[in-house]
């Protein structure tokens, strides 16, 4: 698994996009779903139909919902088809993730930042 | 409804906790600023931070399952107890957590409320917790639910009612899906289905 793969999670269907890299830190990988709708008042970062295959429509990306995960536990949910793989995002893509991430750093779990920062990703 | 999210409301004591004198507080006083804060962030961000089922008492709205963990019963004790410990009503701030749960936006709502209510004495903040949606379910010597649907309304976000309902609903499923109990229990199943399958013949 590397920074930029994705999977599909097989209930509601998100995009979980792989932010952090996960041979630099293996027990706190951190990723972020696409949503096509938030109850925050302000949108943290949108990503538009053409700029990977599963976007087909306006969708965001909400940091509050980011997750600070162990590597071989993705890899157990991967196996147990609970996530599904996808086709990676471009790395300009994952780029401006990365810097949404940094300009919304006040909202993401303190430990998906710390993650971030200690790999210097924001 | 929001599901309890525990990690966060041991980190949210603490960090109240953290900014009271001595690192003790009553425990009427911190069960009201928390439940301050989880409304708050419903009415700015559509979102409580702590999560939980709420329950109007007399002398407030609080979180029962919080209020359960304070007073030893809760059901996850032992992450509680391993950071607060009770002095009569008081609960003391015993060993600090890790923060990691929280988001430094909520971390600050908890620090502003606990300003806000700094000098005010225990009574005049659970007082605070008198609000529309308690008013409007509390029973004299009862202790009643208050409808998540009530607080959403009474914080103004009515309109949004459905959305948050459903966005409660999702955010439990991914809370459970990324846990690590979840894949410690799919990888308990999968070496179980691999022990007991059939084995091949050539």
């Amino acid at each position: 698994m590397n920074a930029g793969d994705t999977f599909v999670d097989g209930k509601y269907g998100h995009l979980w996009i792989v932010l952090s890299d996960p041979a630099a830190d293996g027990e706190r990988v951190v990723i972020v779903n696409f949503t096509t709708h938030s109850t925050e008042k302000e949108d943290d970062c949108i990503v538009q139909p053409g700029e990977h295959p599963f976007v087909k429509s306006k969708t965001l990306i909400q940091f509050r919902d980011a997750k600070c995960c162990r590597l071989a536990d993705l890899e157990t949910l991967v196996k147990g088809t609970y996530l599904k793989p996808h086709k990676p995002v471009t790395v300009d893509l994952l780029n401006r993730i990365t810097s949404c991430a940094s300009s919304k750093s006040h909202k993401l779990p303190k430990a998906c930042k710390a993650s971030l920062e200690d790999q210097g990703l924001i | 409804m929001f599901q309890l999210n525990q990690r966060k409301a041991v980190e949210a004591a603490a960090i109240l906790l953290r900014l009271a004198h001595e690192r003790i507080m009553d425990r009427k006083r911190l069960l009201a600023l928390l439940f301050l804060a989880d409304r708050k962030s419903l009415e700015v961000t559509g979102r409580p931070i702590v999560g939980g089922r709420l329950v109007a008492l007399e002398f407030g709205a609080v979180h029962s399952e919080v209020y359960d963990l304070i007073k030893g019963s809760g059901r996850n004790q032992p992450e509680w107890s391993r950071h607060f410990a009770n002095e009569s009503y008081r609960v003391v701030l015993t060993d600090e957590p890790e923060i990691r749960a929280l988001s430094d936006r909520e971390i600050d709502v908890l620090t502003q409320l606990s300003d806000q209510w700094m000098g005010y004495g225990t009574w005049d903040v659970a007082r605070a917790t008198h609000t529309e949606e308690y008013n409007k379910v509390y029973r004299e010597n009862t202790s009643t639910p208050i409808p998540l649907e009530e607080t959403i309304k009474a914080v103004g976000r009515g309109g949004q009612k459905d959305a948050i309902l459903n966005d409660a609903e999702e955010k439990a499923y991914f809370d459970k899906l990324f846990s690590p109990e979840h894949a410690l229990a799919v990888k308990l199943a999968n070496a179980l289905k691999a022990k007991h399958s059939p084995k091949k013949t050539r």
